[in-house]
């Protein structure tokens, strides 16, 4: 993947050259600001990818979007669409339409330096001259009177007004710039058949008058036709038919309707022979687009539009058009979704796509990728990754990491982030058994298959696509000779944010120097607030405590041999009543192995998600409420924390279960059980 | 919607920052004079009233015709009404006088009242080789014997007076030639600029059918300069207004009516003051000058006006007397260098001091040889060193935004860049210009293209050169074939006398763009050239009896004489002029006598302009 990827914008710097014949670059979106347009309080989005995914669930306003980058560049926009009416103001703006809102939709594009005809159009809107940027601003506000406050209610629509400016103040004319580089939107929920088949909606009709059939052969295929219409007259049965029809209509209405029946199957007017022709889907011209399925349509609707835009912009009609797709995904099926989306990554350079579709998610380079969600006050933001810096490296590991299906990570409402298969599937079931249902709320459990957290906390931090997350990872402390290395704290100390970083790695080493003398509880906790949830030792080991029946239901039904299941089941009781000994917890892991580890889990997992695992819990319940009810300075969801994270092996998986529950539920993980209040 | 007159949030936020005056300037309903002292802030003023007009009193299907002096002043108005967000497309008609003439009245309705279409007459200018052998023509049936070289002005006064209808001297031979003039122009096929609005005014004299139809079109006029503007014009704004009904708005100053010569007297916006209806408002602030310097102003006028400097402006500004005692104009030059080496050294930057002198003469002269002894980077904008026209202001606009870069951005001028035309407008420009003169059409895009061409081009930056540029520009732009196949006569001259002059005195770019951004250099220019502007520093030498005000020498008398009333209370408000064009500093040089073209010394005492000043300061 991401060797084609980098061959990308060379590719898409070939087809240009051969599009439009100019030298210099084409004209882009490099940033959007949307104030107090319908989902929109304020989104900024700084900077915008050169090609855009916009993905997010529905009604958050991926079209909203669209549409507010239609009212500053879109041609085809009726006037009267920019003047805005109370609906389109955003629920959330501090005012609305009637107490004087300000709605403003700034673009800033770029990119193209050295592009004559670009740099004059776009010349009195220049921002910055390092890159070449110019910026369009629309304003939608009240209209004043003078010397007087603007009036503070009862303003309707005719008291306002709207401009679209250029420059820093948006005070130059740019009104024109839209018929320069107009936007254009192909909308989901197209009637492609219908379109296609009525010639003024067809975009078939601007390719043929821009390039129409010599008038010669226009001319010599309307005489055919007339003499073959003739021919056909000739046939008896036709005119038998054409006679009564004839007399018929002389008895209706008599000499005052000169109506002359005739029978023929086109106009054998030469200009109007133009608009007669149809698009066949198959060369012996028997099935039209309307035979062919909806996808095929979309595509060849789609085909013929960028074929229109390339048209208009190589008869410099239009200087370049900035093409948005509505989800392209829509009745095509996966293959066909990936195919079609990489042709338009590699030919449309100044691209925008909205879409449901991990396929196509998972298709996007990362820094394309602009993902829409509430806000704290329930408007839409954005968090998008072409800010963050990754090394090349990290950046492959993500983009095979989304790659592999796992895109869905993007339409999540929060992520569970773990290093196995094993996690995988106990953590799910763990949740569901203790009544949190991950799917439902919309929470993945993200299997990263190794270790290196790091720029997956960058990907899903606040700087990039901001979706809440929680780690979970083994503490590993020791090495397979037995020296105390702390690997699981290690791993947390990289994802500990800088200020306290140092003072950390301070004590892990002295935690090591301590070996078996000191806990590592206090660390754990404190790597626990930068949502690292870290387990003593390892998770088979670490859940003995809680899942014992379990893992020896589990266990018994995968090993045959029942000398093997009694040294399981020994060590899984060792542990459970407290043992320490890493000859226990060696034999179970020798086990468990045996058995294999992923299907160990699986079965695990279809274990607990039965289990009633709130009476094996009720004594940790106890300590839990006991801590929240004390009366310190430090918050009930901190003494939750606290105590799971002290008082049992596996409460690190709680405690991680907890945090996601009051991002996802509003309420911790136990309130149902003991009213244990989150307050 | 409330009945409130509302307007857009910029034009309002700009209206409330005008001082009250201004304001309501800007907003009074009905016929308006006023009256804007220098610094006053006029053009601010105008544009709101255009703006306001525009928004809020007019009905949206008819518009507003502002008329101005110079074509840069009506783009200005354009310029700064966009960036108000006023963008009236066809409501607003900003032109010359010349221009609107043409657009508004001539070219819809000449077809109808059975007169040639202007656009089939030949343009001549009256500079051209062509107007001064038709004036020779007129003179010579006229029986008149003066030479037509020297009495251009006073036949253009003669022609505009007849046009307006004012009594003449049927039986003077000037008389004579004047009326020949206009119909040897027609006979011809011709027209000239004069010609356009005096055509104008008969249309519209004669068909009360078409006044009506361009009242219509523009219920309100607003004139800017308009002392300056001349007794046809006077009597066509009369006409629309108190015939039918045009709203008239004004904008003038009595004491700046410097194209006397022309026929403009500034009791024109007087009478117009004084008539039923019209409100009169004069603008007292002026945002320019110290106080020092608009008190000594006022005594030059020997009258009293209102005008004082802004309320928190501490510094007065200074006026300097020099007094170059026993000393000639080269003395007088001499004294100016050392003035200017003294501002330089005070922090002045060389482009905020202007040298001024009344006419070509021996003022000129001096000044110009101590300028080349001296070190000092000057730009003489002698008012032919580079030809204007239409083909070589556009040259200068592509010049201007060449040096200044991607727009609104890259600007050097100090204050914004309003001045700085985008590629875009300068692409249409050069469309026209092609167009006229009949050459094949470029397709928009590729005409943009071309202009970027020439402006962007990152070697022609400011360290380029120009004399380079300007080849390739001419080239790129095959400026030579349009010049050639120009409707207007004398623009190929035109052209190469301008490429000749650049190369010969040796123009930079910024010099170039002199006319839209100020240049690096000290300014030495006329008096009347720097009306309208302002520097820091505004040094006056030669003020001398003679000098300034001018005497004339009478041939029958053989020797200098007073001027008349009339051409010294030309020179007086020229000298007003001059000194207001200073914001902190003015100087005066002046001395007791000057010497003729032959070394000979007329000693006719101190400049009276001068004393008035001195009188001012000692009365102090």
């Amino acid at each position: 993947m991401s060797q084609r990827l980098r061959t990308h914008p060379l590719l898409a710097l070939g087809c240009w050259i051969y599009c439009s014949g100019q030298s210099g670059g084409r004209v882009r979106i490099s940033r959007v600001l949307i104030q107090n347009y319908r989902n929109f309080r304020k989104l900024e989005i700084n900077p915008f990818p050169a090609s855009a995914v916009i993905v997010g669930e529905n009604g958050v306003g991926k079209s909203n979007l669209l549409r507010a980058l239609r009212i500053v560049l879109d041609p085809d926009l009726p006037e009267s669409a920019r003047m805005l009416r109370s609906e389109d103001i955003c629920d959330y703006a501090e005012v609305g339409l009637a107490e004087g809102v300000e709605v403003r939709i700034e673009v800033d594009l770029t990119d193209f330096e050295g592009n004559r005809k670009a740099e004059a159009a776009l010349d009195g809107c220049f921002v910055s001259l390092d890159p070449l940027t110019a910026r369009i601003t629309y304003f939608f506000h009240p209209l004043r009177g003078i010397g007087e406050e603007t009036k503070a209610s009862g303003l309707t629509r005719d008291d306002y007004t709207w401009e679209v400016g250029g420059g820093p103040e948006g005070k130059r004319d740019a009104k024109y710039l839209r018929r320069d580089v107009p936007f254009t939107v192909l909308p989901a929920l197209r009637d492609a058949v219908g379109d296609l088949s009525r010639w003024r909606d067809s975009p078939l009709q601007e390719l043929l008058e821009v390039r129409p059939p010599s008038r010669d052969s226009l001319e010599l295929a309307a005489q055919r036709i007339s003499d073959a219409m003739d021919e056909l007259a000739k046939a008896p049965e036709l005119s038998e038919v054409s006679k009564d029809l004839s007399q018929r209509l002389q008895l209706m209405a008599g000499n005052r309707l000169s109506i002359e029946p005739n029978f023929g199957f086109a106009s054998s007017d030469a200009d109007r022979l133009l608009r007669a022709i149809r698009m066949f889907v198959d060369s012996a011209r028997i099935r039209s687009v309307a035979d062919t399925s909806t996808g095929a349509a979309n595509v060849i609707y789609l085909a013929l539009l960028l074929e229109r835009l390339s048209g208009r912009q190589k008869t410099d009609s239009i200087l370049q058009s900035i093409l948005a797709v509505e989800e392209p995904e829509a009745h095509l099926h996966p293959v066909l979704q990936r195919q079609v989306f990489r042709y338009l990554l590699k030919h449309e350079p100044a691209l925008i796509v909205s879409t449901h579709s991990p396929n196509i998610a998972a298709v996007s380079r990362l820094e394309s990728l602009v993902l829409l969600r509430p806000g704290s006050d329930g408007s839409t933001v954005a968090s998008y990754t072409s800010r963050i810096e990754l090394e090349e490296r990290q950046h492959q590991d993500l983009e095979r990491y989304l790659d592999v299906s796992r895109a869905e990570i993007l339409f999540c409402s929060a992520a569970i982030l773990v290093e196995g298969t094993a996690e995988v599937y106990v953590i799910p079931a763990l949740a569901k058994s203790l009544g949190f249902d991950l799917d439902f709320h919309g929470v993945i459990v993200g299997n990263i298959s190794g270790t290196d957290f790091k720029p997956f906390r960058t990907l899903l931090g606040e700087s990039a696509l901001a979706v809440p997350h929680v780690i979970v990872t083994d503490g590993d402390p020791t090495s397979k000779k037995g020296d105390y290395i702390h690997l699981g704290l290690r791993r947390a100390a990289k994802l500990i944010p800088a200020p306290r970083k140092a003072e950390f790695d301070m004590r892990i080493e002295s935690l090591i120097s301590a070996k078996d003398t000191a806990s590592s509880a206090p660390l754990r906790l404190e790597a626990a607030e930068a949502d690292v949830f870290i387990g003593p030792k390892t998770l088979e080991v670490d859940v003995a405590g809680l899942l014992h029946k379990e893992m020896v239901l589990a266990h018994t039904e995968l090993e045959e041999s029942t000398k093997l299941r009694v040294k399981f089941d020994e060590a899984v009781y060792a542990l459970r009543s407290g043992s320490e000994e890493s000859e226990v917890q060696d034999e179970l892991l020798r086990r468990v192995n045996h058995v294999s580890k992923g299907r160990f889990a699986q079965r695990l997992a279809a274990h607990v998600e039965e289990a009633d695992l709130a009476s094996t819990l009720v004594s940790l319940i106890s300590k839990v409420h006991e801590e929240a009810m004390d009366a310190k300075s430090e918050s009930a969801e901190e003494r939750v924390q606290r105590a799971l994270i002290n008082y049992a092996p596996y409460g690190y998986l709680l405690a991680a279960l907890d945090r996601v529950s009051i991002l996802v539920r509003g309420h911790g993980l136990f309130s149902e059980f003991s009213g244990v209040a989150n307050v | 919607m409330s009945d409130q007159k509302t307007v857009r949030p910029v034009l309002a936020a700009e209206i409330e920052q005008l001082n009250p005056a201004q304001r309501m300037a800007a907003m009074h309903n009905g016929d308006l004079v006023v009256r804007a002292g220098p610094g006053s802030g006029k053009t601010r003023t105008l544009v709101a009233r255009v703006g306001y007009l525009l928004e809020s009193e007019i009905s949206r299907y008819r518009g507003v015709a502002a008329l101005t002096y110079t074509r840069h002043a009506a783009q200005e108005i354009v310029d700064r009404l966009d960036r108000l967000s006023v963008r009236p497309g066809r409501r607003l008609t900003a032109g010359t006088v010349h221009s609107w003439c043409l657009s508004a009245v001539l070219r819809p309705y000449s077809y109808l009242v059975g007169l040639p279409s202007p656009d089939e007459s030949k343009l001549v200018d009256d500079k051209s080789g062509e107007w001064i052998t038709l004036l020779q023509r007129c003179f010579d049936v006229a029986g008149a014997l003066e030479n037509p070289r020297y009495e251009k002005a006073a036949i253009t006064r003669l022609r505009r007076r007849i046009a307006a209808g004012y009594e003449v001297q049927a039986d003077d031979p000037m008389t004579q030639a004047a009326i020949l003039v206009d119909r040897e122009l027609e006979r011809r096929g011709w027209i000239d600029f004069d010609a356009m609005v005096s055509r104008s005014l008969k249309i519209i004299n004669e068909n009360p059918k078409i006044a009506r139809l361009i009242v219509s079109r523009y219920p309100s006029l607003v004139v800017d300069e308009y002392q300056d503007l001349g007794p046809v014009l006077h009597r066509l704004v009369v006409t629309l207004r108190d015939e039918f009904d045009i709203q008239v708005s004004a904008f003038g100053d009595v004491d700046q009516a410097v194209m006397g010569f022309t026929g403009a007297e500034p009791e024109f916006l007087n009478e117009l003051s004084s008539k039923d209806k019209f409100e009169t408002i004069s603008l007292p602030l002026n945002y320019r000058s110290g106080q020092a310097i608009i008190s000594a102003s006022q005594a030059v006028l020997n009258e009293s006006r209102p005008y004082q400097a802004t309320p928190d402006r501490e510094d007065l500004g200074s006026i300097e007397l020099a007094y170059v005692e026993d000393g000639g104009l080269w003395d007088h030059s001499n004294a100016v260098m050392e003035y200017i080496d003294e501002f330089l050294a005070s922090g002045f930057p060389c482009h905020q001091i202007a040298v001024l002198y009344p006419r070509k003469g021996p003022l000129l002269d001096a000044l110009l040889y101590a300028f080349k002894q001296s070190s000092h980077a000057y730009v003489h904008e002698g008012d032919e060193s580079l030809p204007r026209s239409d083909l070589t202001d556009f040259i200068r606009t592509c010049a201007a935004r060449t040096f200044s870069g991607f727009q609104p951005i890259g600007s050097l001028a100090e204050k914004d860049a309003s001045d700085v035309a985008t590629l875009r407008g300068i692409s249409r420009r050069y469309a026209e210009l092609r167009r006229k003169s009949g050459l094949v059409e470029l397709e928009s895009r590729a005409c943009d293209a071309l202009i970027a061409e020439v402006c962007v081009a990152a070697s022609w930056g400011s360290s380029g050169d120009l004399l380079s540029w300007l080849s390739f520009m001419v080239e790129t732009l095959e400026l030579k074939a349009v010049a050639n196949a120009s409707n207007r006569i004398g623009d190929s001259e035109d052209l190469k006398l301008f490429l000749d002059r650049c190369e010969e005195l040796e123009i930079t770019f910024e010099d170039m763009s002199s006319a839209a951004i100020r240049a690096g250099k000290v300014t030495l220019t006329t008096y009347h050239s720097a009306k309208g502007r302002e520097w820091d520093v505004v040094i006056l030498p030669g003020l001398v009896e003679g000098v300034m005000p001018g005497w004339r020498w009478n041939q029958r008398m053989k020797r200098f004489v007073e001027p008349s009333g009339r051409q010294l209370s030309q020179d007086r408000m020229a000298f007003y002029v001059g000194l207001t064009r200073a914001r902190s500093s003015a100087v005066l040089v002046f001395g007791d006598y000057w010497e003729g073209k032959y070394g000979y010394v007329n000693r006719f005492g101190i400049s009276r302009f001068a004393r008035d000043v001195i009188d001012h300061m000692s009365a102090q």
